[in-house]
């Protein structure tokens, strides 16, 4: 991507953030914007990965892994909406780090985590 | 597009370089949004060159046409190199229709509306190998395997998004088609 971590980090938790308003208001959405809003959410679901490995080579493995698991829950809280309104399944929300459907333990503990939003605040 | 509810048809090759033109002459939609719009779910691009004048830099209220914003959006991701010009996107989405590799796709997609509905459509594609196709794709970067894909919609006569993506990944888009047929 061409996109410095940073920037990245403050996409995808932008639009993570955006998200229950954008749903809130779907229907005052020009349609034409569905499909754009799904793509370039789809792309910023696929780049974790590479987020992940910037964040290796910067040092900053344990902050990044912190923000991108926020991010992962409140996208977990919207799963019934990211289906429904975007055509995501669960599995785009849940491919990072190896995560994977069966893998309820791991998204319990996600939403866990999220459930206390003041627990890391590096990552408000 | 009649072609699509033929399922036996087969097209000759002047047809199909007509089709491939008529895709790749066509124009993004006119709408024009402010940043803010196009990429309130999506990449933060504040502070990049405005991919049609590059003196000026991006701003959440800088307008941006249909096409300005593709071609800034898909740099962003890392398709396109850094200060990609909005004509040097389109020139490479118009090259590979010339390409001899180029794929034809036709058939008919589902488009969203309202919450969770969706109604048919017409859809056309072009899907060409970059690598395979250099002597008309000059900008996009990729690697072996990367194609470029370009989506048409048919009753609005504009396109829809003209993007990389790897060639594993290249299928989805139009495999979801109901009578997608493609074209070599």
């Amino acid at each position: 991507m061409n996109l410095t971590l940073d920037e990245f980090l403050r996409s995808l938790e932008r639009s993570v953030d955006e998200l229950p308003a954008l749903f809130a208001e779907w229907d005052a959405i020009d349609p034409e914007l569905y499909d754009l809003y799904a793509s370039q959410l789809g792309w910023l679901l696929r780049a974790r990965h590479e987020a992940t490995a910037m964040a290796t080579g910067q040092g900053r493995v344990i902050e990044v892994a912190v923000r991108l698991a926020f991010a992962n829950a409140k996208l977990l809280r919207l799963r019934d909406s990211l289906v429904l309104l975007m055509g995501l399944d669960l599995d785009d929300i849940l491919q990072w780090h190896g995560l994977q459907r069966q893998s309820v333990s791991i998204s319990g503990a996600v939403d866990d985590l999220a459930s206390n939003d003041n627990r890391y605040p590096m990552a408000a | 597009m009649s072609l699509i509810d033929d399922q036996d048809i087969t097209l000759p090759p002047v047809r199909r370089l007509e089709l491939l033109r008529h895709i790749a002459a066509a124009s993004f939609s006119d709408e024009t949004r402010p940043v803010r719009e196009w990429s309130r779910v999506g990449p933060y691009v504040v502070g990049r060159s405005h991919p049609s004048n590059h003196g000026e830099k991006l701003t959440l209220e800088t307008m941006l046409t249909s096409v300005e914003w593709h071609a800034v959006k898909h740099t962003a991701q890392g398709e396109w190199p850094e200060g990609t010009t909005t004509d040097e996107y389109v020139a490479d989405m118009r090259g590979s229709a010339e390409s001899p590799f180029a794929v034809l796709h036709v058939g008919r997609d589902r488009v969203a509306y309202g919450r969770g509905q969706s109604r048919p459509a017409s859809r056309a594609g072009i899907c060409t190998d970059i690598q395979s196709s250099r002597a008309h794709v000059h900008n996009v970067l990729s690697e072996p395997g990367h194609h470029l894909l370009t989506l048409y919609d048919p009753s609005r006569r504009r396109i829809v998004t003209s993007y990389r993506i790897e060639a594993a990944q290249a299928a989805k888009p139009v495999d979801r088609w109901t009578n997608h047929r493609a074209f070599r």
